[in-house]
């Protein structure tokens, strides 16, 4: 093997080894194993006007008709030690670029585990809202082949909670079942203006045989954000499709948020396709959203992308989207509305992803 | 006649090449005190994937992986695993970010994955077949 693909997970993996065998037996020292994701994307809007194009709808990043580097490029670093023959903990910290600040580094993930029977784990601390069939893994982009898993589905402007999370994964037959019940809440910033999640209750069943995957994900919070007068409970439900099929792969998730005082939704979701052919992988997606809880919107999407794994660990990406918005402005206050708008806009982006 | 020995050398070349390399029989192994004589691919596959920590008879099972570019590796995970070494890497980068588990321990080669096995009982590995002696016990040929 060449010395240039001498890689740090070698490196990482030679130096676990030294330390994990070092002593004979399974000895629970506290051995640190690091590991990693990064992500530089860079990308821009076609055409000449001034419109964005979110493609983060957490940090707020998006492009223009600039090219930028910071709307979606990540960097992530986590370190994962068992503590003793039960307990285990887990601390993530991600760097991401957004239009405001260069790079911001959060907790996305910090948490201990305590392993209650060899099928129940409880996690305490701070982790991802399992709200998307991609939630848990959405930085990480080398695990999917989009350069960003669809923004009209991923349309929550939180990813993270800090609570309490009960994870189960049992065999049932040939069929896998995943179980997660959590608890929790979160600080947010809605149509810029900060507010609050508060007692988060979800579960979230996922059922894998073979090479399908069914989700299904229901979710109950309060919602107070002050600078809109908004205070109430929302209730999040959605469903997911996941098929592997030799080269074939089928995606699409399906969501609904509920505004329970005045019983008006959202609806978002999508349908992609893939198929690889060596190291290649071309997809198409359509997605969708309908928004009429707290301002009356309809988005239509197609995106279409490939992923090259160029070897394993990194891979290139380079996608294309079209986006039509028909937004209908609305005063809160009164409640008059203008006439719907539509706008069209275009962005292409091309990205290298990394794991270690 | 020169060209005859170029073709017999070059077709001798990519037999011996072949042979010690792609088509090596790979055998999976456990310690000779371990109670498992065989296991399920379905099983095996668990293990090696993080998603069953135990053998059928309830034990410990800590699955050892050779390190990647072995053709042993490729191989087992080839036709255990079904994935190859990119499927892999993503696979486990969903695990190990979403903190669901670590890959299992790597080591070189075959004979550091037998001693490791020859010594300790919770080991499961996979090792060429030219490396079979007592200290281990084969529960599964990969041909």
């Amino acid at each position: 093997m060449p010395r240039t693909k001498f890689t740090i997970a070698q490196v990482t993996s030679r130096l676990m080894l030294a330390s994990c065998f070092m002593t004979p037996g399974l000895s629970y020292a506290a051995d640190i194993i690091w590991s990693g994701f990064a992500s530089v994307a860079a990308g821009q809007t076609l055409g000449s006007d001034d419109a964005e194009y979110v493609v983060d709808n957490v940090t707020g990043g998006a492009y223009d008709n600039t090219l930028r580097f910071l709307p979606e490029s990540t960097m992530a670093i986590q370190a994962f030690a068992q503590v003793n023959e039960s307990v285990s903990a887990t601390v993530q910290a991600v760097a991401k670029g957004s239009n405001e600040k260069s790079f911001d580094t959060s907790f996305e993930w910090a948490y201990a585990t305590l392993v209650v029977t060899d099928n129940t784990k409880i996690n305490f601390g701070r982790f991802r809202a399992p709200l998307f069939y991609y939630s848990d893994f959405l930085d990480t982009s080398y695990a999917y082949y989009w350069l960003r898993a669809p923004t009209d589905m991923y349309v929550a402007p939180y990813s993270t909670t800090t609570g309490v999370s009960l994870n189960d994964f049992r065999y049932l037959g040939d069929f896998e079942l995943s179980t997660q019940i959590w608890t929790g809440e979160e600080q947010i910033e809605f149509l810029g203006s900060p507010g609050e999640l508060t007692d988060m209750i979800g579960i979230n069943f996922m059922l894998a045989y073979d090479w399908i995957k069914l989700r299904a994900v229901y979710n109950t919070m309060d919602s107070a954000i002050e600078g809109l007068g908004v205070d109430t409970k929302l209730i999040y439900s959605a469903y997911a499709v996941i098929a592997d099929y030799e080269n074939f792969k089928f995606r699409s998730e399906y969501g609904n948020l509920e505004d329970d005082d005045t019983g008006l939704e959202d609806k978002f979701g999508y349908a992609s396709v893939g198929y690889t052919i060596g190291n290649f992988t071309p997809h198409y997606t359509y997605s969708e959203q309908d928004r009429a809880a707290f301002f009356l919107a309809e988005v239509e999407t197609h995106t279409i992308g490939i992923r090259w794994d160029y070897l394993p660990g990194t891979a290139f990406k380079l996608e294309y989207s079209e986006s039509t918005t028909e937004a209908t402005p609305c005063d809160p206050m009164s409640g008059m509305c203008l006439p719907p708008q539509e706008t069209k806009i275009e962005v292409v982006a091309a990205a290298i992803d990394l794991v270690f | 006649m020169i060209r005859f020995n170029i073709t017999a050398t070059l077709v001798a070349c990519i037999i011996s090449f072949l042979s010690s390399h792609s088509f090596a029989d790979v055998v999976v192994i456990v310690n000779p005190s371990n109670s498992v004589s065989e296991l399920n691919d379905k099983w095996l596959g668990a293990i090696f994937l993080g998603k069953k920590t135990k053998f059928p008879d309830g034990s410990s099972a800590v699955p050892i992986e050779q390190q990647p570019g072995t053709s042993a590796r490729d191989k087992f995970n080839e036709k255990i695993l079904e994935k190859n070494e990119g499927q892999l890497r993503a696979y486990w980068s969903q695990r190990i970010f979403t903190g669901k588990g670590q890959p299992p321990k790597t080591v070189n080669g075959s004979a550091d994955v037998k001693k490791l096995v020859s010594e300790n009982p919770v080991f499961i590995g996979y090792i060429d077949a030219s490396e079979i002696d007592d200290t281990v016990k084969v529960i599964r040929k990969l041909e």
